[in-house]
């Protein structure tokens, strides 16, 4: 119990000075992308090894791709009411759609 | 001495005592059984071979090899961690079903042979619909239902392939099979079933989240897996798996950030990572091969983690939907800060298990040239880290309090998980533990400066996204249809359609002949009444019938 409290307290401190994680965090996103720039890579097997910080780029516009088909998937497609499967039979007919 | 004690029949007859014995001692035998189980698995040496003839077949029922091995040990270590996490279930065919599962899987990995492989495949799926219904819910009971049809048609599948195999190459050796025929094909079409491969997928999404508490963590291990290793021995190489796995890592990624359930985003996930795996059976190399095995040893124990993590909150809250949970750092921080263990192993954060194998199979895609094959799988890390490392843990134990106040998870539980997360930090920072078991010598590093500096820029600018679209990510009270949709709606209203038909014909053709046999009735009833048949007849008319009849019987010639 006394770990379980002791863990609870760490974590509430961390969220009190979330603030300092966040920054934390921005400090080192923009620490690796300077040492992928002034680091030479020791290799060159695709064509976008040489562009600096290409990881940091692809991964920000590839989260955002994501995020974008996640939405254009989910309400152009296959969102349904959670009681879907569960309709009695009369209902089936309809498409489900709220 | 250990090459009649198959470590599968050391755990299907210690899975007996579990139905009958009580507590304490049920406990004990849960931890004892699954350390006999490793004992007898690391005691196999590399090339054992164990041969027999039954009915006129050569079979193989043990083979232990590097490929093997590596899937035997962590199943045998996985068994041990699921026991430890389920100590306080009082349901003794939870039990029994768990062990005799393992059992199977440790049957059909050591497998030498077709016949031995069908056998417990099949047994993997009897004893596993158990871990599903044993929830004791109706949805569960369904789910079920629909589990075991789908295994029993890549069942039928299995048997149809072997017997073709067999009767093209007159063996049953499971080895590498020729790259074409009917037998390939159906054969291949099984693994791929259980592989939950698109579009054979959705009985893992739909019966997974459905399973009890305890029994998820052991359906994660062991089927998929399995499956991978079979892919491994029968397929490497096989072009078409590389471009099907890079689809799995993308279509689990994608779903599993459109479910509510966190225990289904987690099941997107095991398509997703099972992905990865296929793809390295694809690619076919050495390096790819054993990346594919490390990356199986890995995925079991951090799956396992994350799902015991998911249970947890499930177990003690009795909830499992995104749009109902939240703040519960405060209640279950123990339970919180071992699955985000869970969750940087997965999304291959440096220092943690999936760092060291995942990034193998990236390596080999990239040293066989492969730089679309590459990215992609870089993408799916990318929503690998969105949803599972993100988004799960935040609405569960951060975002919006829904004003739950449970008590952290069980003892038991809590250790099982950090035993879990304990080998994932410990594979993370020494990989060599594990790059000595694999099937080939693993030249590769995952700590240099490139690796770190790539995987930083990946996980921190994705984190980015994540937080400046926070607002918009939250779960939806909603369900996501997927290939499911097909039998589960689709094919049910066919059915009810044809149904429909059938019972409409049937009723008119009973209607129209009660219909005329009532007009017979009647008219029967009515030449009864007049006593038209039995009054007597003239015999002026009785000479006149017989005189036709012989007319009759001279114009056809019947007379001659």
């Amino acid at each position: 119990m006394a770990l379980v409290d002791f863990t609870a307290r760490v974590l509430e401190t961390l969220v009190r000075e979330a603030r300092w994680l966040r920054r934390g965090a921005l400090l080192l996103a923009g620490a690796v992308v300077l040492a992928d720039i002034l680091k030479d890579k020791g290799y060159s097997r695709f064509a976008w090894d040489g562009i600096p910080a290409f990881t940091a780029i692809y991964a920000f516009l590839g989260a955002l791709a994501l995020i974008g088909l996640y939405k254009l998937i989910g309400y152009g497609l296959v969102y349904r009411r959670p009681d879907y499967y569960h309709r009695g039979q009369d209902e089936q007919g309809a498409d489900g759609h709220d | 001495m250990t090459e009649w004690l198959h470590p599968a029949l050391l755990l299907a007859l210690g899975a007996l005592p579990l139905g009958v014995l009580q507590r304490r001692g049920r406990q004990v035998w849960q931890l004892l059984l699954p350390l006999l189980v490793l004992a007898s698995v690391a005691s196999l040496e590399s090339g054992t071979l164990v041969t027999m003839h039954l009915a006129g077949l050569e079979l193989t029922p043990l083979r232990a090899d590097g490929l093997s091995l590596v899937f035997a040990y962590i199943f045998a270590l996985i068994l041990l961690i699921g026991n430890i996490f389920s100590l306080q279930v009082e349901d003794n065919a939870q039990h029994v079903a768990a062990a005799l599962y393992a059992a199977a899987a440790l049957g059909a990995t050591l497998a030498g042979d077709l016949v031995t492989l069908y056998v417990f495949w099949e047994i993997m799926v009897v004893a596993s619909v158990w871990l599903i219904w044993r929830r004791q819910q109706r949805s569960a009971y369904q789910a079920g239902y629909r589990y075991l049809i789908v295994h029993a048609l890549g069942g039928m599948l299995l048997f149809a392939g072997v017997i073709a195999y067999y009767l093209h190459t007159g063996s049953l050796a499971f080895e590498p099979l020729a790259g074409s025929g009917t037998a390939f094909y159906l054969i291949l079409a099984a693994f791929l079933i259980n592989a939950a491969a698109p579009p054979l997928h959705a009985w893992l999404p739909d019966a997974y989240p459905e399973a009890t508490v305890t029994g998820t963590v052991f359906l994660s291990a062991f089927t998929t897996k399995t499956a991978v290793y079979v892919l491994a021995r029968g397929f490497p190489g096989t072009e078409f798996l590389v471009w099907l796995g890079v689809g799995m890592t993308l279509y689990g990624v994608t779903y599993a950030f459109l479910v509510n359930d966190i225990r289904r985003l987690l099941a997107y996930h095991i398509i997703s990572q099972v992905g990865y795996m296929v793809a390295g059976v694809g690619i076919g190399t050495t390096l790819a091969i054993s990346g594919t095995a490390a990356h199986a040893f890995t995925h079991i124990l951090y799956k396992a983690l994350l799902l015991m993590g998911a249970g947890a909150v499930l177990h003690m809250t009795g909830r499992s939907k995104l749009t109902e949970l939240g703040g519960l750092y405060r209640y279950m921080p123990v339970t919180f800060l071992l699955y985000m263990v869970g969750g940087l192993s997965i999304s291959a954060f440096p220092l943690f298990s999936g760092f060291v194998s995942k990034t193998i199979i990236i390596e080999a895609a990239a040293e066989d040239g492969r730089g679309v094959i590459f990215l992609l799988m870089m993408l799916a890390g990318v929503g690998t880290f969105l949803s599972t490392t993100l988004k799960l843990p935040w609405f569960t134990f951060f975002g919006k309090d829904a004003g739950l106040r449970p008590a952290e998870a069980p003892v038991n539980m809590r250790v099982a998980m950090g035993l879990a997360a304990l080998l994932c930090f410990v594979i993370g920072v020494m990989p060599q533990l594990l790059y000595t078991i694999l099937p080939y010598t693993v030249d590769y590093n995952a700590y240099t400066a490139s690796h770190l500096i790539k995987e930083g820029q990946l996980l921190l600018f994705t984190g980015i996204a994540f937080f400046l679209l926070l607002k918009h990510l939250g779960g939806k009270d909603k369900i996501s249809l997927d290939f499911d949709w097909f039998y589960r709606d689709l094919g049910r209203r066919w059915v009810g359609s044809a149904r429909d038909i059938v019972s409409t014909a049937n009723a008119d053709i009973r209607r129209e002949f009660m219909t005329g046999f009532r007009r017979l009735e009647a008219a029967a009833c009515r030449l009864r009444v007049s006593g038209w048949p039995m009054r007597s007849w003239p015999t002026g008319s009785m000479a006149l019938w017989t005189a036709l009849v012989l007319a009759l019987l001279l114009v056809f010639g019947l007379g001659r």
